[in-house]
Order: C-alpha cells, then structure tokens, then sequence
C-alpha cells in the first residue's frame, strides 16, 4: 500500500505539478529555453545495517558493511532552471539473513532460519540544483524512498539429537519499508545534453543513518 | 589595552587595509580597451563586472567601447557586448580541455581499475 502511495505522489508530482511552473518560465521573454526532463542510469554501492531490508530481528547477515550493489534508474522533471521533482527506482544485490530461535518449540527441538531478501525500491525526491547553465551543476536532494522487499526463506527444525534430517519448511513473502533521505551529487556535462551522475545518499530511520549508497552513472537532457 | 590586545589590532589592520584598497580601485576604461587591443581572437577570459556578475567566455574583436564575447556555456547562449567602463577587471584563463563530464568518467575509469589492479596484486600475493 506504501509503495503505491508513494508512486502516486511522485507521478502527481512531475506529471501534474510540473506544467504549472514550466509554464511560468517559458512564458518570460528571453528566458534560457532549458531541456525540461532528464534521464538516467547508474550503478552503485550500498551500504546499510544488518536490521535494514528485511533484517530486523535477525541473528547474522552477509551483506554488512559496503557488500551490496545497487542498479538505478531515473527521472526528473525541472520545475524551473534549479527545482526538479524526480523518481527513481534502484534495485540491490540479494541480503541473506540467518536466524535462529533461542527457546525450543518442543523439548528437544531447536530451528534455524535462512532468508534470502530481494530489495526493490522506488524513491520520490526534489532536487535544488545549484549554478545555471554551466557544464558543472552541484546539487541537494530530499525525498522518501520506499523499499518492497521480497523475501525467500527456509527453516529448518532439528530433533535434539541432531541424527536424522531436518524438517525444511520453505515460504516467500513480501514486505515494505519506508525511509526519508537526504543526497548530494553532482550533474558534470560533456555537452549540452549529456551529463554523468555522481550520488551520495544516506537514508535514516528511527534509530539514525540506515543505509547509505553511492553511485555514478550516466543521463540526458531532453 | 596590553600589549597583546594592541598587536592583535595592528595585525588585523595590516590584514584588512590592503585588500579594502584594492577592492575600491577601478582602473579606467582605455586601461581594458588597450588590454583587449593585445588579445588574439579566441582568447579565453573571466570579465568581472562592477556590478559583481562575473562571465566567462571566448574573445571576440571589435571596434567601439565594448568588449565583445561569447560565453562559455552549456547551451549556446547569444554573443554579448560589456561596456569598458562597467568592467572591473579582465583575467585571461586557460580553457580546460576536457568537459567535467569527461574529467568524471576518466577519473570513475582510473579508480576502479586501480582497485582492479590493488585486487589483482592481493590475489596474486596469496596464492
């Protein structure tokens, strides 16, 4: 339900929102005729504690520290020469968990829980760009970025002499989290359209910084 | 006042004073019109203006009281012409060769390939 929501503003945002002030800055006379969207892809690191996507609660994770990657696509809409609204969508590299229960179900039984966790998220942002029409834009971000993680898992119940084979029981589910952030990046052109992307973003949650990427890619203009 | 206090005064005044000067000296307009007289065609150059927008852009020569220049920017903008006598200064610059977007890539391009390589050396050490 977060996910669609968030969709939904970020689409009312740059499809609706968007035209008023465009209007404003074609209609000056002698106005920069300025490209009104950009688009791009990057690549990048990920960086996030082990309770971020999907690891709360459990014991050990393999993605600690800057293990994962992330792929990113992105769109935005310049409401005028420094004001842009833009969405995003960013997939991560798989996070395995493991987990295992402290109290046995049954005298003599003891589980243990793997779970492989596939982050998609989709992000709503608007970006002041600083400096007009140069070949160097620095910039600030601010947005949400909702993440839908998809999650496999298998847990295995052992007898308590460990003898025979384990009960697995397999299952996947889905769940969402929901995380402000804050970026700071650079837009460095080659030309007049074509420009490479460099991001540093870190998102918080109730506890502080929750996971953090940094990337660099390439976009345009048009 | 100690001595301390007083030295502290002298050095802030010695500090300031030259720099206030300097920013309240203007030099007469034929003193640019004859800089720009030397120029070659294409020179690149940063024009402070009285006003304190600053432009760059490529030389272009003309006769009259202006200076006449094409500005360095991403999407192509008008030749403008500056009045000599709203001119603060002119500092001739090196044009940078490479776009950021070029500087950027070759410099993603040299990091990951000297880890590349770092990675490389420690595998190899290991085995």
């Amino acid at each position: 339900m977060r996910i669609q929501i968030a969709t939904l503003i970020a689409v009312v945002s740059i499809t609706f929102v968007s035209p008023i002030f465009a209007q404003k800055a074609e209609s000056t006379p002698g106005k920069l005729e300025m490209k009104k969207w950009d688009a791009g892809g990057s690549l990048g690191l990920l960086g996030a504690r082990r309770s971020e996507f999907g690891g709360a609660g459990t014991n050990s994770c393999s993605c600690t520290g800057l293990s994962g990657f992330t792929a990113n696509l992105d769109v935005g809409r310049y409401l005028s020469p420094h004001l842009k609204a833009e969405a995003g969508l960013m997939w991560s590299t798989p996070r395995d968990h493991y987990g295992y229960s402290s109290s046995y179900l049954q005298p003599g039984q003891y589980t243990s829980t793997y779970r492989s966790v596939h982050p998609t998220s989709v992000s709503g942002a608007f970006t002041y760009q600083f400096l007009e029409n140069v070949f160097a834009h620095p910039y600030v971000s601010a947005g949400i970025r909702v993440t839908s993680l998809y999650e496999e898992s298998r847990t295995y119940t052992y007898g308590s002499t460990y003898t025979g084979p384990p009960n697995v029981i397999s299952g996947t589910g889905r769940s969402s989290e929901v995380r402000p952030f804050v970026a700071a990046g650079f837009k460095s052109y080659f030309n007049e359209w074509a420009y490479m992307r460099s991001e540093v973003l870190t998102a918080f949650d109730k506890k502080g910084p929750s996971h953090g990427t940094l990337r660099i890619g390439f976009g345009i203009d048009f | 006042m100690n001595t301390q206090s007083i030295v502290i005064t002298v050095l802030v005044v010695l500090l300031v004073a030259p720099s206030a000067m300097a920013a309240h000296r203007q030099e007469s307009p034929e003193v640019w019109k004859g800089y720009t007289q030397k120029l070659e065609a294409g020179a690149f150059l940063q024009v402070r203006m009285k006003d304190g927008t600053k432009v760059k852009g490529y030389f272009i020569p003309s006769a009259g009281e202006t200076l006449r220049l094409r500005p360095k920017t991403r999407i192509p903008v008008p030749i403008r012409d500056f009045q000599f006598s709203e001119i603060e200064s002119i500092d001739r610059k090196g044009d940078s060769f490479w776009s950021p977007g070029m500087k950027v890539l070759t410099g993603t391009g040299v990091g990951i390939g000297t880890v590349m390589l770092i990675l490389l050396g420690v595998y190899a050490y290991g085995d």
